[in-house]
């Protein structure tokens, strides 16, 4: 016998129901003024269920014998849920009013899991099979546009010697490539998609041997030839769909926590990137019959330049360069390759050298 | 109920109270907010639902609880309904473009734009309170559509002829007009304020917030929430219920400054504590008090079902209760 609280649905006078539980159904009495007390008899296939928390529920009937009873007891909200899942099973929203926060907390793990695999599984391999389709004149045509956006100054010169110092090596890349001088202090070389390649003066200058000069156009070209800028392009284009799609309606803090840690996820890709550049560089070297120890110096050189800063790994570009050392080291090893005098690139090296006297 | 016997009868002060465990609405949310994703948003009507649901269950007036009776089907068929509305006005729209007449689609696109928020106000103020009980006793909102759409223009008019000043007159004609049309049963509502009142403790209220950086504006708060509640009462046959708040500026202050600081600091994670603070906080504030027996309420209005309105609402982002 439980105690509830029942309303006809005529006025809202709250009438005291005492009520039991049958495997199909539910029986409750209520008092009528110096008469013996009503009875009624619900059917669990005629009523709603409105469960509020896992101590009061409310059942609605809208069959003839219309009104709502409302019980306030734990025990006879567990009682009547056995009972009643045997008619319709038991919705989550349930799961989550009888366990409050657990629930909460599980599917919030579900979600971020969710979020989780998209992000660093699923929306990746989406992006780069999207890549694989993409023919290469998207490349070219995404090159030109960043050359001519940036629209750097070139030295014409240095250029045709750099140009011609490229022509003595093979290269694997489906792409024509032209390699350009920028002159400027800045002590840096970049790639463009479509095989655009531009080398500062400033790093030219440092640089002491062919070897170093080879190492640094094959590492640039290697970023072409695996489309590094397309892919990273795709990836950041699908996280962002899935930013859209998943905090539409998520607070302000929570979005910027998310582009900022999504910044950082970035910056290992990006480190990805380097590496495979590294490896793939020293493979076109080998091919090429040229010295892959002009890799490592050309880090040598670069740990030089960077000496001055000390950034930690998690927050740069580049894996760090005693990281980029090692492992480059690693790789002569495992894959030695034999070395041709290739005098041709000495005599332009020189002359390019020559140039920044 | 606390009784009072005085020389006038019987005074009642029954208590609204909010008895929502964050917790648990938490994980409503959050269970709502998966559903709704891996759905790609099809599950939206019935998160409504549940969510609605959850809050009206754990308010209690004179210690019995509200109920919301509408399901996510009928707010889905109201949503497929809007979105029908919507597409049916573009495609108008274009076609006459198409035959040339450019002005008359002008004018036709921005008459349904007009007439779309408050005919989104009335739809959604019948959807929801034919489906709120207490007690088995059913609300109700009996606002005629075409009367509260001539007088929603006539007051945007006027806002706009008057540069934003005649605003404060404009918000409470319209909320006399649909607070003194929403039932209780047998017991009516009724909304009775001043615009000039309005008006002028709204200026006070931002020239203060503007002198004190920002501080007043928790005043203000209270002042409009304080206007909202002061002025509403409960009738039913001769007996009046008055409603007063209790909230002060300082009390707000407290409020938000807290839900600030639990949104910044959980991530946005923490909405749902926030949501039952406030709710909490709004219902605990407010005294009713007056010679109504709210068991004598009976049941007068009709049932209503069709949900287009209260999704049209959502569409257009009104949060209008």
């Amino acid at each position: 016998m439980f105690k509830g609280t029942f309303y006809d649905h005529k006025v809202a006078v709250a009438i005291p129901a005492t009520i039991r539980i049958f495997d199909e159904s539910l029986q409750f009495e209520t008092p009528v003024e110096g008469m013996p007390p009503r009875r009624h008899h619900w059917l669990f296939s005629e009523i709603n269920v409105d469960m509020a928390d896992k101590r009061f529920i409310r059942l609605v009937n809208r069959a003839d014998d219309a009104g709502t009873l409302e019980i306030n007891d734990a025990a006879f909200v567990e009682l009547f849920l056995e009972k009643y899942k045997h008619i319709r099973s038991i919705g989550l929203d349930r799961l989550v009013l009888r366990n409050g926060v657990k629930v909460g907390l599980a599917a919030l793990l579900v979600i971020v899991g969710l979020a989780a695999l998209a992000h660093f599984v699923i929306l990746p391999w989406c992006a780069d099979r999207v890549v694989d389709r993409l023919p290469r004149s998207f490349d070219k045509e995404l090159g030109e546009t960043a050359v001519q956006s940036m629209d750097e100054e070139r030295d014409p010169a240095a250029s045709a010697l750099l140009a011609k110092f490229g022509a003595q090596m093979h290269w694997d890349s489906p792409d024509s490539l032209k390699f350009f001088v920028v002159p400027s202090k800045i002590e840096n070389a970049y790639a463009l998609p479509g095989g655009y390649v531009f080398v500062y003066t400033g790093l030219l200058k440092k640089l002491n041997k062919k070897e170093e000069l080879a190492a640094l156009l094959s590492h640039e070209v290697a970023h072409v030839s695996c489309r590094h800028s397309v892919r990273k392009l795709c990836r950041d284009m699908s996280s962002s769909v899935l930013v859209t799609l998943v905090l539409t309606n998520s607070s302000q803090a929570a979005s910027v926590f998310y582009s900022n840690a999504n910044a950082l996820y970035n910056l290992t890709y990006s480190r990805q990137y380097e590496q495979q550049a590294d490896i793939v560089g020293m493979e076109t070297l080998r091919k090429n019959h040229i010295d892959q120890h002009g890799m490592v110096e050309l880090m040598q050189v670069l740990q030089k330049l960077s000496e001055k800063v000390d950034v930690p790994e998690f927050i740069s570009t580049h894996p760090l360069t005693k990281n980029r050392i090692s492992y480059a080291k690693e790789n002569i090893k495992k894959h030695p390759g034999t070395v041709d005098p290739h005098e041709q690139m000495d005599v332009i090296f020189a002359q390019l050298k020559a140039l920044y006297k | 109920m606390e009784q009072q016997y005085g020389q006038t009868g019987t005074v009642n002060r029954p208590a609204l109270t909010y008895n929502g465990d964050g917790g648990t609405f938490f994980g409503i949310l959050i269970l709502n907010a998966l559903l709704t994703a891996v759905t790609f948003g099809f599950y939206y009507p019935w998160a409504k639902a549940k969510k609605l649901q959850y809050i009206y269950s754990s308010t209690e007036l004179d210690g019995s609880r509200f109920a919301w009776h509408g399901t996510g089907k009928e707010m889905f068929k109201g949503f497929l309904k809007a979105v029908g509305v919507i597409v049916a006005l573009y495609i108008t729209f274009f076609l006459l473009m198409k035959a040339g007449m450019i002005a008359v689609a002008f004018i036709v696109y921005f008459a349904a734009i007009i007439a779309a928020v408050p005919f989104a106000i009335h739809g959604s103020n019948r959807y929801h309170w034919s489906r709120t009980t207490w007690r088995g006793i059913r609300f109700g909102y009996r606002g005629q559509r075409n009367e509260f759409i001539l007088l929603f223009i006539k007051e945007m008019f006027l806002t706009l002829i008057t540069f934003g000043i005649y605003g404060s007159w404009a918000t409470i004609n319209l909320r006399t007009y649909i607070v003194s049309n929403i039932r209780f049963g047998s017991g009516e509502f009724k909304y009775e304020a001043n615009g000039s009142d309005y008006f002028f403790m709204n200026l006070k209220g931002y020239f203060l917030s503007v002198l004190t950086l920002g501080i007043y504006s928790f005043w203000w708060q209270a002042d409009m929430y304080r206007f909202m509640v002061d002025h509403t009462y409960l009738q039913h046959e001769d007996k009046t219920f008055s409603l007063r708040s209790t909230a002060t500026g300082g009390e707000f202050a407290g409020l938000l400054i807290v839900n600030a600081i639990l949104l910044i600091v959980t991530l946005g994670i923490g909405y749902a504590w926030i949501e039952t603070r406030t709710l909490s906080f709004l219902m605990s504030h407010v005294e009713i008090e007056g010679n109504v027996d709210l068991s004598q309420l009976s049941q007068t209005e009709e049932e209503y079902r069709n949900a287009m309105g209260e999704d049209m609402a959502d569409l257009l982002d009104l949060s209008i209760i």
